[in-house]
């Protein structure tokens, strides 16, 4: 009976704080609406790259090929990114006539929680009471600078991690039959996501093997299920290694110390975490004691993420990669919290029950959401009538058209126009104002082929066998405008004279025969109906804007 | 026997997951439509946590409810995710593929596990 109440208090506690996460996470970011009609809470390119792959792949139904607008053009480039997250939202997006986009938002969100209840599982495995004690810190998940992993589109980081979180959970329970199974399908998940994490998780597997083997100087059972799990795990990812291996050998020294890192703009320190800071050293100093007790996987990982996430110090291109992985703290670093909680409450010698610990959680639990939670409104980088535009575009231009992107104020955040699925170019910025301070249209302007160029483009030679379309690209060159089938641009922008000029130069295309064919109080679409000809002039003088 | 009757008893546990995830739904997006959340919560529990649930029955004895829900969440999303992306070359429909994913996850789970029981 007492068991069973237990079970029903423990369950009422995690239901609360997953309430509660989503509550102040994506139900304030969303207004608590789901059904968004446009990307809300999407606040930087990033985002909308993850958001074509998952419209893409509702059209294609297929993980075969790239999007064209991923491939510059190309139809037949590999699909080799963003390949975990994209199916199970696409998925999901089908199953409940979700958007893709709002689909995408929402299960990236619903991975982090789960993430922490995952780790709250690992901590229970090494202590009830600190386990309940630890999910406090996961709060910050959603506060102060840790927040923009997810608004500036970190997605596949935050699921990765999650797959990282289930991995240590599966390391923890190693003894367990069959257990390296899992955690061989965890570290391939998290490496088919985002690989600095499970590539990260290797790291920290390594070294907590070797530090144990060292210790217990002999080979343990749980070192052979690990091996096997390292077998399995190379056998699923196989294929991404093989894909991956000449991009990463042309991209030069994964870790190159003659450069310095590069940061991040919102870069989080231990100090973000302000006054926890102190529970947090109370808990790494105890960690550090109690670990040389008992060698646990949970605390061990605690520990490396702490030291992990300051090897910037080091210098050289290792700082930006260990710098990333501190966005994750409030889940990875929850086991020294809780640590720190559980020796304070250890040194009042009260003996308390577990009913008064989950309040005490929930009370700290609250109190940080209050004292550090700054709730972020419904916001996104385009505005409804861009958004309208560039779905347009995606369901109503033929699938082998051009479209040029000639203006707009969000749309040097690129992975924008991803989302319309359409072979797409740009005219890059200074192109374009250097045109602008002229007071001319040009017919020639510096023009960017959008595509996802990081991976080089690889395509199939051969059962296994790879090459890459990039070694024969340039992407960014003088183009003619007349080769495009559309033309998009804004015609409303915040600087007025942009907004006059960009009427104007809508007006001379109308005079040289191209056709309006979508239109709404932002934007124009219009139809080149002389591609590849002479469509308008060389140059043409706007001269109303002088 | 007595497995047998756990295993339905725990199934009907599923059950009011799926209760408790349309109330927090409903809470947290509660100017949203309730049949759009009865949908997204029944899309969790067949695609996720059913899938999950047969999985993590193979650690019944060692693992409690609770805890092999949450984690057969991740390792279904995950098996999923890969087995969509690895089929990738074939072209298969990763949408059919979803549909019959639980199934087949469940019928594979459901003869390992049976196998285990067997051999004890």
């Amino acid at each position: 009976m007492e068991l069973k109440i237990g079970k029903t208090a423990e369950a009422l506690f995690l239901i609360i704080v997953f309430t509660t996460f989503l509550w102040i996470s994506l139900g304030n970011l969303w207004d608590h609406k789901l059904n968004n009609s446009l990307p809300v809470g999407a606040l930087a390119s990033d985002n909308f790259l993850h958001l074509h792959f998952t419209e893409y792949l509702l059209q294609s139904r297929n993980m075969k090929y790239a999007s064209i607008v991923a491939g510059s053009g190309y139809k037949d480039i590999i699909w080799h990114y963003a390949v975990i997250l994209t199916p199970l939202a696409a998925v999901f997006s089908e199953l409940t006539g979700l958007e893709s986009f709002n689909s995408t938002i929402f299960l990236t969100f619903f991975f982090s929680i789960f993430g922490a209840a995952i780790m709250y599982f690992i901590i229970k495995n090494l202590n009830k009471t600190v386990a309940i004690l630890s999910i406090p810190l996961s709060i910050f998940l959603f506060s102060r600078n840790f927040y923009f992993i997810f608004l500036w589109g970190q997605y596949q980081m935050i699921v990765s991690s999650f797959f990282v979180f289930l991995a240590v959970w599966c390391l923890a329970r190693l003894n367990l039959k069959n257990m390296y199974i899992l955690l061989a399908i965890a570290i391939s998940a998290s490496f088919h996501t985002h690989q600095a994490e499970a590539i990260v998780l290797v790291i920290f597997i390594f070294f907590y093997t070797l530090i144990k083997l060292i210790s217990l100087r002999k080979i343990y059972p749980e070192l052979i299920e690990l091996i096997k799990a390292g077998i399995l795990t190379l056998v699923i990812s196989l294929y991404n290694i093989l894909l991956f291996r000449t991009i990463y050998i042309k991209s030069g020294p994964l870790i190159d110390f003659s450069n310095p890192h590069t940061g991040y703009l919102r870069t989080v320190y231990l100090a973000s975490f302000g006054w926890i800071l102190i529970i947090l050293t109370i808990g790494i100093i105890f960690s550090l004691f109690y670990l040389k007790k008992k060698f646990k996987p949970i605390l061990a990982y605690g520990l490396f993420m702490i030291l992990w996430g300051n090897l910037n110090l080091i210098g050289g291109t290792l700082g930006s990669r260990t710098i990333q992985q501190r966005y994750m703290w409030p889940i990875s670093l929850s086991i020294l919290f809780g640590m720190g909680l559980y020796l304070l409450i250890k040194v009042t010698k009260l003996k308390l029950p577990k009913i008064l610990i989950y309040s005490i959680s929930l009370i700290i639990l609250f109190t940080l959401t209050s004292y550090y939670y700054q709730k972020m409104g419904p916001g996104s980088l385009v505005n409804q009538d861009q958004w309208n535009s560039i779905t347009w575009i995606r369901d109503n231009v033929p699938e082998d058209s051009t479209v040029l992107f000639f203006y707009g104020d969000p749309y040097t955040q690129e992975a924008i126009l991803y989302n319309t699925l359409k072979h797409t170019y740009v005219v890059t910025r200074p192109s374009y104002l250097e045109k602008f301070q002229q007071g001319v249209f040009n017919r020639t302007y510096l023009i960017y082929n959008k595509g996802e160029y990081c991976h080089k483009y690889p395509y199939k030679t051969g059962i296994l066998s790879f090459d890459y379309r990039f070694k024969n690209m340039t992407l960014t060159i003088d183009r003619d405008i007349c080769r495009f089938d559309y033309i998009h641009t804004d015609t409303i922008s915040q600087n007025p004279q942009i907004t006059q000029y960009n009427r104007l130069v809508v007006n001379k295309l109308f005079e040289n025969g191209f056709t309006r064919v979508y239109e709404n109080g932002y934007t124009i679409i219009l139809k080149n109906n002389n591609v590849n000809g002479d469509c308008m002039p060389e140059t043409i003088k706007i001269l109303e804007i002088q | 026997m007595k497995l047998k009757k756990d295993i339905l008893g725990e199934l009907s546990k599923v059950g009011y997951l799926f209760a408790i995830l349309v109330i927090i739904l409903k809470i947290v997006f509660y100017k949203e439509d309730l049949m759009i959340i009865i949908r997204m919560s029944a899309a969790f529990i067949y695609i996720y946590f059913i899938p999950g649930y047969f999985i993590m029955l193979y650690w019944k004895e060692k693992i409690e409810f609770i805890e092999r829900l949450i984690v057969g969440f991740g390792v279904s999303a995950a098996i999923l995710g890969l087995t969509s992306y690895l089929s990738g070359p074939a072209a298969i429909d990763i949408f059919i593929w979803s549909y019959i994913y639980p199934i087949v996850i469940v019928i594979l789970f459901s003869i390992i596990n049976s196998k285990k029981i067997i051999e004890k």
